[in-house]
């Protein structure tokens, strides 16, 4: 197997020397790839889909490794002892933002935020024989039943607590359906599937086929434009609510703390260029993510703006509590 | 059905698909037997090598590492007390007894064929039920969970030789150790006296000092001289009619690892464990003291129990794209890679994929046994080596497993640790099972228990509100009652 | 069952360095691991009493209590036993009372030899002398012993599975 790989390598490697001429000495050796994710959920595939892809455009190895633990706090201090030499790079999501927060020892500084991949609005579902009909309708009940209906979600101030936070803002029934906090976003539609939540926030690609299949209703959308594999979900505006669309889940890739931004631009470049390769264009429809590349200087704004979001409704839920 | 069954037929038995068969099997084994590398890390190791696979063979790889990994994770745990996957543990309460006896040959033998059949009877089930049963699982909510944990809990009345109050000793500690880690709920650090403990004390190196590095500490004790009974190895036959005596405990524990599999994220382990729980508590009174000392209906309860969650598992993940463990994850992540969205589309826009599984199954299991049952002889041999070699060995393997299982150090240390803490509570005769069914019950058991009560608005009734909760809980109470009762009838 | 094997079967305990059998009171075994363990019980309830409560009724330190205070119960209990039976009770050998500290100690360094000099450096001494502790004296099966180990280290874990071994 690894003599195939070299093969490959080596073969890649000829064919490239011209061509990235531009990205100097980048890559220098095999890549060390760092995810904070379990083998085999979707962030992991996603990532060893783009080594892969990484792979073949560079011509050197890229090693995979998965070191989960604390969302992504174990990666963080794995990538911290590391040398910031371009050729250690590790895979970020919004979850990060809520381990940072709570950590004491890292904040957003102590990495660099080199690259977004994709976007992830996130939905409300309901199972296909509640009664909740719709976004006005479930608001409806809440009022009148405050306690009685429950969301379940994925943890405790994640990125899916912090969207449902923006809408009980925007809706007014702040405090008054059950926050449920699931082990992950897949475990809480579940919840739902099974009648145990009565709504659940998730994304596109988790429900889809429920969808699909009659047993699950999206109720809306937390989107500017309604999902093409959705057509008939209202996005929040269209339902008459006012919630910030800018917040959805992101995925993306990091380096350690002083890693030179000439080596962050030119892996960017690559994991542009990945990007749009066929094979992962048709992985990231399939999975019904949105695509959306962002430079080392975009993405960084972006997750501060993040951040802040992050921070501001991070707190509003402790005080609600 | 028929139809799509001969379709199935059909793309299996193509070459390729036969031999990526036949790959997934070896990774299988290899994995299996290595305790610390589990088949969710074998599968992921494989997943990127199925890029560039078709989706049949692909599936059928990783299919044939989940069974086999499952099936040669008792080899070890029958020889040297280390339990290749968690769910190995239960197989090792009786048979590495039976291993010091010197039946490690018959152990071996029962286990594997035990294996072989209770993955026949539930891809029979799962055949049959797959949907059904998937749907049924749905109503599996917190509150269902929690007394789901109740009831494994409860199973250290009956897992449990010698002292009950040092078993529930044993039990209170898992519980309490259990908790260290990101709290379940709202995601607060709780006794975390090291970073690395963020995640909570890792099961794996947990489990493994547990089981084999205390018994490594054991093996020290004993020092290079073997004893009688393990030089005379007995010579064991493989037939099926070995199995015929066991015939209860085979159909009974088939039944209750498909069913315990089905339900997501109860899986292999708590599967073995109320397979073995039952079986001893359906054996005659005279008998039972016998579990835990080398009863061979132990280790067929065992095994019978753990392959059929393996099938029970994929009911949940084929029909409604719900992963039942950890392997199973894996495999939604395989299957998403070829473009396929496991899912209740799935039988209805491709259903050679689920009928590839259901017959690269059948197809594999003889396989399995054959090669299983061949390895028998060698393996037995591995007990003629020195003990003082094989404890060098089980020692080095415990800190290459610890090590592969998450490519980290501190995972050692932690084996180390458990190790040390096992030897001495065994010592005092704290057996590491009833620690090791905390270990595994606790966190479903807290996190539930928490989400019911949000449900339900802080009432306890909530948890004895639904019928399913109300059946587990009797049956809690019904299993630490029944000794009892027993006792005072006499 | 692990102590009636232990204890029925190699009376005479086995070649080693210091061959004698240590012998502790059954009942003094039991108190100190208990003691242990009470501590640790202890430990988890006097944080957990420190944990913030939430809006439920079940709080972050709630579960972690309730089982630290059953523990810390159960363990005085068997004090309490123990003491009483004090006499009865028997005892538990340790055999070869050397080589099991020694042999937890070579593990213990393990981890850390293993992350400052290497995997493959630190197992070529470490398999010998560990080897030697559990009572392997012939030099042909100690060297057999390392070499099996080595390669199934690096073939298995780093060439077929691609373990990072330090």
């Amino acid at each position: 197997m690894n003599c195939k790989k070299l093969v490959g390598a080596v073969l890649g490697s000829t064919l490239l020397i011209s061509a990235s001429a531009t990205a100097q000495d980048w890559p220098n050796g095999d890549l060390r790839f760092i995810l904070h994710v379990s083998p085999g959920g979707a962030t992991d595939v996603l990532a060893r889909r783009l080594a892969d892809g990484m792979q073949q455009i560079t011509g050197t190895n890229v090693v995979v490794e998965n070191q989960p633990g604390g969302s992504g706090a174990r990666q963080l201090a794995l990538m911290s002892l590391i040398e910031p030499d371009g050729q250690t790079i590790g895979s970020v999501t919004a979850s990060h933002l809520g381990m940072l927060q709570q950590s004491e020892e890292f904040d957003l500084s102590s990495i660099e935020w080199s690259c977004g991949m994709v976007l992830d609005p996130y939905l409300l579902a309901v199972r296909a024989d509640s009664d909740i009909q719709s976004l006005e309708d479930m608001v409806a009940k809440a009022k009148a039943n405050p306690g009685g209906l429950t969301i379940g979600g994925f943890g405790e101030a994640s990125g899916g607590h912090v969207a449902w936070a923006m809408f009980e803002e925007a809706s007014g029934i702040v405090g008054d359906m059950n926050w449920v906090p699931y082990d992950s976003v897949g475990d809480a539609v579940v919840s739902a599937l099974g009648g145990h939540s009565d709504v659940a926030i998730a994304y596109v690609g988790l429900v889809k086929q429920y969808v699909e299949s009659g047993d699950m209703r999206v109720i809306g959308i937390q989107s500017d434009t309604r999902s093409e594999s959705l057509p008939d979900t209202p996005t929040y505006a269209e339902a008459g609510f006012d919630v910030d669309t800018t917040w959805q889940q992101f995925r993306g890739v990091i380096a350690p703390a002083g890693t030179s931004m000439e080596h962050q631009q030119a892996l960017c470049d690559v994991v542009e260029q990945t990007m749009q390769s066929d094979e992962l264009m048709q992985y990231v429809r399939d999975s019904e993510l949105t695509y959306g590349f962002m430079g080392p200087e975009p993405f960084k704004a972006f997750v501060e703006a993040q951040n802040e979001a992050a921070i501001y409704w991070g707190e509003r839920l402790e005080s609600i509590q | 059905m028929l139809e799509n069954f001969t379709n199935a037929f059909e793309l299996v038995f193509a070459v390729r698909v036969l031999v990526a068969l036949m790959i997934g099997v070896l990774v299988g084994y290899c994995v299996g037997a290595m305790p610390g590398l589990t088949s969710s890390i074998g599968m992921a190791l494989l997943i990127p090598f199925t890029f560039e696979l078709d989706a049949i063979s692909a599936i059928v790889m990783l299919v044939a590492i989940y069974m086999a990994a499952d099936y040669a994770a008792g080899i070890p745990a029958i020889l040297v007390n280390a339990p290749g996957q968690p769910a190995a543990a239960v197989s090792a309460f009786d048979g590495y007894p039976m291993t010091l006896r010197g039946e490690a040959g018959k152990a071996l033998n029962l286990s594997i064929m035990s294996s072989a059949t209770g993955a026949f009877i539930s891809l029979i089930l799962l055949v049959i039920t797959a949907q059904a049963m998937a749907r049924a699982a749905l109503a599996f909510g917190p509150a269902e969970y929690f007394a789901l944990a109740v009831l494994g809990l409860s199973l250290i009345a009956v897992l449990s030789t010698g002292s009950t109050l040092k078993a529930l000793i044993g039990l209170l500690f898992g519980l309490v150790i259990v908790t260290v880690g990101i709290d379940p709920i709202r995601g607060s650090l709780r006794f975390v006296v090291t970073p690395m403990l963020i995640d909570g004390i890792p099961f794996l190196p947990a489990l493994i000092g547990l089981f084999a590095l205390s018994e490594v500490f054991i093996m020290l004790e004993r020092g290079n001289e073997r004893s009688r009974t393990e030089l005379g190895v007995m010579r064991a036959k493989p037939s099926l009619s070995a199995l015929w005596p066991f015939r209860r405990t085979v159909l009974r524990s088939s039944f209750i690892g498909y069913a315990v599999g089905v339900i997501p994220g109860a899986g292999a382990a708590i599967a073995s464990l109320v397979s073995y729980g039952f079986a001893k508590r359906a054996s005659k009174p005279a008998d039972r003291d016998s579990y835990g000392k080398g009863n061979p209906d132990g280790v067929v309860a065992s095994e019978v129990a753990n392959n059929a969650a393996v099938s029970g598992a994929l009911a949940p993940l084929l029909a409604l794209g719900v992963p039942g463990s950890a392997s199973a994850a894996v495999l939604i992540g395989g299957l998403t890679i070829q473009g396929l969205q496991p899912g209740p589309m799935l039988f209805v826009n491709n259903p050679q994929i689920p009928y590839s599984i259901f017959v690269s199954l059948l197809v594999g299991l003889p396989i399995m046994t054959a090669i299983g049952l061949l390895g028998v002889p060698l393996w037995v041999r591995l007990t003629r080596i020195p003990p003082g070699a094989i404890a060098t060995l089980v020692a080095c393997i415990c800190v290459l497993g610890a090590f592969a299982s998450s490519n980290n150090s501190f995972e050692v240390l932690v084996t180390v640790v458990f190790g040390i803490i096992g030897y001495f509570l065994r010592k005092v005769d704290i057996h590491p099972a009833p620690i090791v069914l905390a270990l595994v019950l606790g966190y479903m058991m807290e996190s539930n228990l928490r989400r019911a009560m949000i449900i339900g608005n802080d009432n306890l009734l909530f948890l004895v509100s639904r019928p399913i909760a109300i059946v587990l809980l009797l049956g809690a109470v019904l299993v630490i009652a029944s000794p009892l009762l027993g006792r005072l009838r006499r | 069952m692990t102590k009636d094997h232990n204890g029925k079967e190699s009376a005479a305990p086995a070649a080693g360095f210091l061959r004698a059998s240590l012998n502790v009171p059954t009942a003094l075994a039991d108190i100190a691991v208990c003691l242990a363990l009470g501590a640790l019980g202890l430990w988890f309830v006097v944080n957990a009493a420190g944990m913030p409560a939430g809006r439920t009724m079940i709080g972050i330190g709630t579960f972690p209590m309730i089982v630290g205070v059953i523990l810390v119960a159960l363990c005085l209990v068997q004090i309490g036993l123990s003491l009483r039976n004090f006499r009865n009770a028997g005892t538990i050998s340790f055999h070869r009372p050397l080589a099991v500290p020694i042999g937890m100690g070579l593990m213990l360094l393990f981890p850390f030899a293993m992350d400052s000099f290497g995997y493959f450096q630190t197992a070529a001494l470490w398999v010998p002398a560990f080897a030697w502790v559990a009572g392997v004296a012939e030099l042909p099966t100690i060297l057999t012993l390392t070499a099996v180990i080595l390669g199934l280290a690096y073939f298995l874990f780093q060439m077929l599975l691609g373990t990072p071994l330090p």
